[in-house]
């Protein structure tokens, strides 16, 4: 059965077709780097990724390099692919992934790992790195989850750790020399080993204690003992996204997307993102609105996203806003805010973008506590709780969702009545606050999910929830949620869980992942195709206990898999911030004052 | 304000598209080249695009119909140079004054049917063209519909058949061309007429099914081009 056949009895056959406005074609000539973009999820969670938009343009402006990209196939589109012996395609050309110069795979969250050996085995690529030769395609991977690359170290080439809008470019450079048969694969890895931010794993090796931790970790071959994560140090400068691919589907985040800073200085201590992506760059609100009238006249999308990591920290927030509705309101384009601050700021700014429709808002207080929300680090009062309700409801809201974690260190039940006693708030004021013209009934909605602790946090050294545990938390929860106008919905421990095992697990955890892909694992992160049971046959078989990974609480002077990273951040630093925690004391936003985590000795010249 | 007419092609790839998809895809295709859309009034402006027939995923068409709502005319020169990603292409479009909505006046599709068969035999022993006079010569040809409250009701899909003509063949493949009732009197669905022509015979390895017009009919009676409405 040829493409189109298949096609024809698939579901949503858009996810397969290429072609998408602002998709690129090039000539295919012999000195070409065919680079594949992959993303190890289905087309619509992928698309939405900007970074894949930014890296897919990026290598595309290089004239040498043609960057195309593929997806996990959808499971209806596999089995018709495996029965067919028909190897996983890009899009652009509908070329066989095995005939890639460089596969790059993007490291978004855990869970996607087994994805990775599915898309590698249905291009007929060997799955670990030691038996791939030159013929076969260089298997690259970044993103935020390499900077624990360990559990898929057997499989990758190289990580690139951090942003990689100059580092890719560099690596090209070595990349050409080896596609040019002036050096050889070993010759090449070595030398991409010695630009700052790539690691090669099969330069390094761990050796382990009797007791399972960590004893060395050695460089090898030259290779640097420490790999420093790179970073673009002027946002206003150097590559601006201009430009997106225009999906057909209907995918998660169908919009236009500007992003308006990296880094974020609040400083939560559950946050690994808030910790990598450190220090804060700006981005200029000229720069901001020239970005985003260059990709709406590119693409036609009727909507714009302010991205970042919390976008109402942007220091001119207000005015880049006004100047963007001044702009766009005349063409019925609307911005929206990806994330919004429990405050009375955050409530204003939404006025203005949501002149008169009333969607849903959501919320992520974390914590049910002023105590554990301290705990966390997490710049949330009660009073900001209350006065938030109190202006959502009278501005004619009457659904909010709200966002909790649970799992956090020292949480007791008391922290869980207070997640219910927020919900009580809510649906409280609702009543006090809402205006004469109100004919609904309110709504709370109060989600949880369980805590994972992750690398370069100050929880790092922590030990997850088990499961049990888990369970009698969501249990007592359920309980005690009887207001009817509360509804509360829960993430299933498991695939926390596993979650917590890969985030901060070793290289031992290669063998595992492969023995649960050949068992059929695939999709993990989605609740129709996650199988437990089949994860833990792989541990059975692997004889790897997951509970050293996730559940068990590590001493401060334990050598982590992912030391050999500096992603920024001192270890002292992460452990102060352990210690503050436990106490529960406060660490202010780094914006009012210097709080000593390294990066700006670590990354930049000495200030941020 | 201002009705433009559009008769627009989606073929290849772009087949895969489905009917929203399809909107979408207009749509923006229409906001990057700044034509002055027409929005709707209320909470949710959307611009107001009319599609005279959805056209199911994964069939192609030749001359489809839609209509887009402009604050103000533009030279059509400009709109017939839009461009779209591969596969669609405008073909035709004018200004038309305000009248009965396409969706309320389509009548009929026609369809190219191709067929091919993996042994030139096969195709022989099936005879289409006898078989096709025996299919029309039926006194009825009974199948079920899904109606929208959920329940089945039966239709007699001849009388959804304005007319089949032979086009061509040659080894191992023929081709047909089959007007069809669509629209809001009903629509026959060129799969259902395909799988009543080959019900209990071989079966084609492969099937082409391009619609190449979208028809009204005239006051005459006779059909017209929907475009010309």
């Amino acid at each position: 059965m040829h493409l189109e056949a298949m096609l024809e009895k698939v579901e949503k056959p858009s996810r397969y077709i290429g072609g998408e406005m602002n998709t690129y074609m090039k000539p295919i000539v012999p000195s070409l780097v065919r680079y594949c973009f992959a993303f190890p999820d289905v087309y619509e969670v992928g698309m939405s990724h900007l970074g894949m938009q930014i890296l897919y343009r990026l290598l595309n402006e290089i004239e040498t390099v043609f960057c195309e990209r593929a997806f996990a196939p959808w499971t209806d589109m596999e089995a018709l692919m495996r029965e067919n012996r028909m190897p996983l395609f890009t899009l652009e050309t509908k070329t066989p992934l095995s005939e890639m110069d460089i596969i790059g795979f993007t490291l978004q969250y855990e869970l996607s790992y087994s994805n990775i050996l599915n898309m590698l085995e249905l291009s007929g690529i060997p799955l670990f790195s030691k038996d791939r030769s030159h013929l076969d395609p260089l298997i690259i991977a970044g993103g935020p989850c390499a900077y624990n690359p360990e559990p898929i170290a057997d499989f990758i080439d190289a990580f690139f750790i951090g942003e990689a809008e100059e580092l890719l470019p560099e690596f090209m450079i070595v990349f050409n020399e080896y596609k040019a048969g002036k050096i050889d694969k070993e010759a090449m890895l070595k030398a991409a080993s010695q630009i700052e931010g790539i690691y090669v794993p099969k330069f390094y090796t761990p050796k382990y204690k009797e007791d399972g931790t960590l004893s060395s970790f050695e460089a090898t071959d030259g290779a640097p003992a420490k790999i420093k994560k790179r970073i673009i140090r002027d946002f206003d400068q150097g590559f601006q996204l201009e430009s997106m691919i225009v999906p057909f589907a209907d995918i998660v985040h169908d919009r236009a997307m500007v992003e308006i800073f990296r880094g974020c200085t609040r400083g939560c201590r559950f946050c690994q993102a808030g910790m990598l992506y450190r220090p804060i760059r700006e981005k200029k609100p000229e720069t901001i609105v020239s970005n985003a009238e260059k990709i709406l006249d590119s693409t036609g999308f009727e909507e714009v996203s302010l991205a970042s990591l919390s976008t109402m920290d942007y220091s001119a927030i207000g005015p880049v806003i006004t100047s963007l509705i001044d702009r766009l309101e005349s063409r019925n384009i609307g911005v929206s805010l990806p994330s919004l601050r429990l405050d009375s700021f955050s409530v204003d700014v939404l006025e203005e973008i949501q002149k008169i429709k009333k969607t849903g808002l959501t919320f992520a207080p974390e914590a049910g506590t002023q105590r554990l929300r301290d705990v966390i680090n997490k710049g949330v009062s009660e009073e900001n709780i209350r006065s938030t309700f109190e202006s959502i409801f009278s501005l004619g809201w009457n659904r909010v969702k709200l966002y909790f974690m649970l799992g956090l260190p020292t949480e007791t039940f008391e922290d869980l009545d207070g997640i219910n006693e927020i919900g009580n708030l809510g649906t409280y004021l609702f009543k006090q606050n809402k205006p004469d013209y109100m004919k609904k009934n309110v709504q709370v909605t109060i989600s949880t999910s369980c805590f994972v602790p992750k690398p370069f946090t100050p929880f790092q050294w922590i030990g997850q929830d088990s499961i049990p545990v888990f369970k009698e938390k969501i249990a007592y929860l359920r309980n005690k949620i009887t207001n009817k106008k509360v509804t509360y919905n829960y993430h299933d421990p498991e695939t926390s869980a596993l979650e917590g095992v890969f985030a901060r697990g070793d290289r031992r955890l290669s063998a595992v992942i492969y023995e649960a892909f050949k068992l059929g694992c695939r999709f993990d992160g989605w609740q129709e195709y996650f199988d437990y049971d089949k994860w833990q046959e792989a541990f059975r078989k692997t004889g790897v206990d997951p509970d050293f990974y996730n559940t068990r609480t590590r001493s401060t002077d334990e050598l982590l898999p992912w030391d050999f990273i500096d992603a920024g951040v001192n270890k002292a630093y992460l452990e102060r911030e352990f210690n503050r925690a436990i106490k529960g004391e406060v660490t202010e936003d780094c914006r009012l004052g210097c709080t000593g985590c390294g990066v700006n000795v670590n990354i930049l010249d000495g200030v941020c | 304000m201002e009705t433009l007419r559009i008769m627009y092609t989606k073929t290849g790839y772009l087949r895969f598209l489905g009917h929203l998809e399809l909107m979408k895809l207009f749509e923006r295709v229409f906001r990057l080249n700044h034509l002055p859309l027409k929005f709707s009034e209320g909470f949710n402006p959307i611009p107001k695009l009319t599609f005279a027939a959805p056209l199911s995923v994964g069939l192609s068409t030749e001359g489809d119909v839609m209509e887009v709502q402009l604050t103000e005319a533009v030279p059509l020169l400009d709109v017939m140079k839009i461009q779209f990603p591969e596969g669609i292409e405008i073909k035709a479009a004018r200004f038309v004054d305000a009248g009965p909505s396409l969706m309320s006046k389509v009548a009929f599709s026609k369809y190219r049917l191709t067929f091919s068969f993996e042994e030139a035999k096969e195709m022989t022993a099936l005879n289409p063209k006898h078989r096709l006079g025996e299919l029309l010569g039926a006194e009825t040809l009974l199948y079920n519909k899904k109606t929208k409250r959920g329940g089945e009701k039966s239709i007699n899909m001849l009388e959804q058949i304005r007319g089949v003509d032979w086009v061509s063949q040659s080894e191992g493949s023929f081709c047909i061309e089959a007007t069809l009732q669509t629209g809001s009197q009903g629509s026959l669905n060129p799969q259902m007429f395909i799988d009543a022509f080959f019900e209990n015979s071989i079966q084609p390895t492969s099937v082409e099914i391009l619609r190449t017009a979208l028809l009204y009919e005239g006051d005459d009676g006779a059909l017209v081009n929907l475009f010309e409405l």
